[in-house]
């Protein structure tokens, strides 16, 4: 037994600090705040269709203190956005994924929103707002993308 | 009759004074370590599938599950989760691996007596209990919480 995990504890600290030191910040000039306590983007207007709208609803999110970070993007119908919750904050997932939806509604109105909690689609989010950063994205391509990740967070399989 | 008990009381007491002491206490913080390390490597697991796959945190489950008993195959094939069980307790057996490790050990021990009645019928022996209850309590809680809905409690 303990040979077993003399022999094994070298590749499995390798692995472990590999996956640690894959943390890097984003690089491609969304301008993010400076404030440490949340993690905030804003998508420049050179995109086709204007961020300003998710970049509002952004900031406007990150106002709650439960949220510490928001990714998020729009197009001309839809506003989808993805948070990031602290940690103790958790336990009521659910009723603040509500709350935040409904906040933005009444913000909103003019625009379906869609509010998720789920990592993946915070980190999904987070690709396609670089993508509109740094390529020209068109409008039918953002809009695909967007549905695409709207699908995932009703994605059962 | 009454002496026959007399001697039972004492044979209880005699071999109380007898056994060495559980340390529970001991135990209890070994279990709490080892399951917590276990479900910490289950989350590093689902974390990993969550960046590289296409999984969401609603279905990461389902693979992670899978990895963590095809792993505690492996460790049980080769006489590594006894050990490991011996140390931890209950920390190795109430997540899923021990379910896993449950019905893997099952299996290999009745490989002798043949794929049908070895393998097969003896397979589930100690997980067809888990089966049944865990079925059945989640049946209960179900009922409770339908009742509960219906009556607009929750």
């Amino acid at each position: 037994m303990k040979r077993i995990w003399k022999k094994a504890s070298l590749p499995a600290l390798l692995v472990f600090f590999l996956s640690v030191a894959g943390c890097t910040d984003n690089e491609d000039g969304r301008s993010a705040s400076s404030e440490p306590d949340y993690d905030l983007t804003q998508v420049s207007n050179k995109a086709e269709v204007s961020q300003e709208i998710a970049n509002q609803a952004k900031r406007s999110v990150l106002k709650n203190e439960e949220v510490i970070g928001a990714r998020g993007v729009n197009t001309s119908e839809q506003i989808l956005v993805a948070i990031e919750v602290r940690q103790m904050d958790r336990f009521n997932l659910k009723k603040l994924e509500k709350r935040i939806t409904s906040d933005l509604e009444n913000k909103f109105k003019e625009k379906k929103v869609t509010v998720s909690t789920d990592k993946k689609i915070y980190l999904e989010l987070d690709e396609l707002e670089s993508q509109l950063q740094t390529e020209d994205l068109s409008k039918k391509k953002l809009d695909q993308e967007t549905n695409r990740i709207k699908k995932l967070i009703s994605d059962q399989a | 009759m009454t002496s026959n008990k007399q001697t039972n009381q004492d044979y209880q007491q005699f071999a109380k004074q007898r056994e060495t002491k559980r340390p529970v206490f001991k135990n209890c913080i070994r279990a709490f370590l080892i399951g917590g390390l276990i479900c910490a490597f289950g989350q590093l697991i689902s974390t990993f599938y969550i960046h590289f796959f296409h999984f969401t945190e609603q279905n990461v489950g389902n693979p992670t599950v899978a990895t963590l008993i095809f792993i505690t195959m492996l460790l049980t094939g080769f006489g590594a989760y006894d050990k490991l069980a011996q140390f931890a307790g209950a920390g190795s057996a109430v997540p899923v691996t021990g379910f896993g490790n449950a019905v893997i050990a099952a299996a290999i021990e009745h490989r002798t007596e043949g794929f049908v009645l070895g393998v097969g019928g003896n397979m589930f022996k100690l997980a067809g209990s888990v089966i049944l209850f865990g079925v059945f309590s989640a049946f209960v809680i179900a009922l409770i919480k339908t009742l509960l809905i219906q009556w607009g409690v929750i």
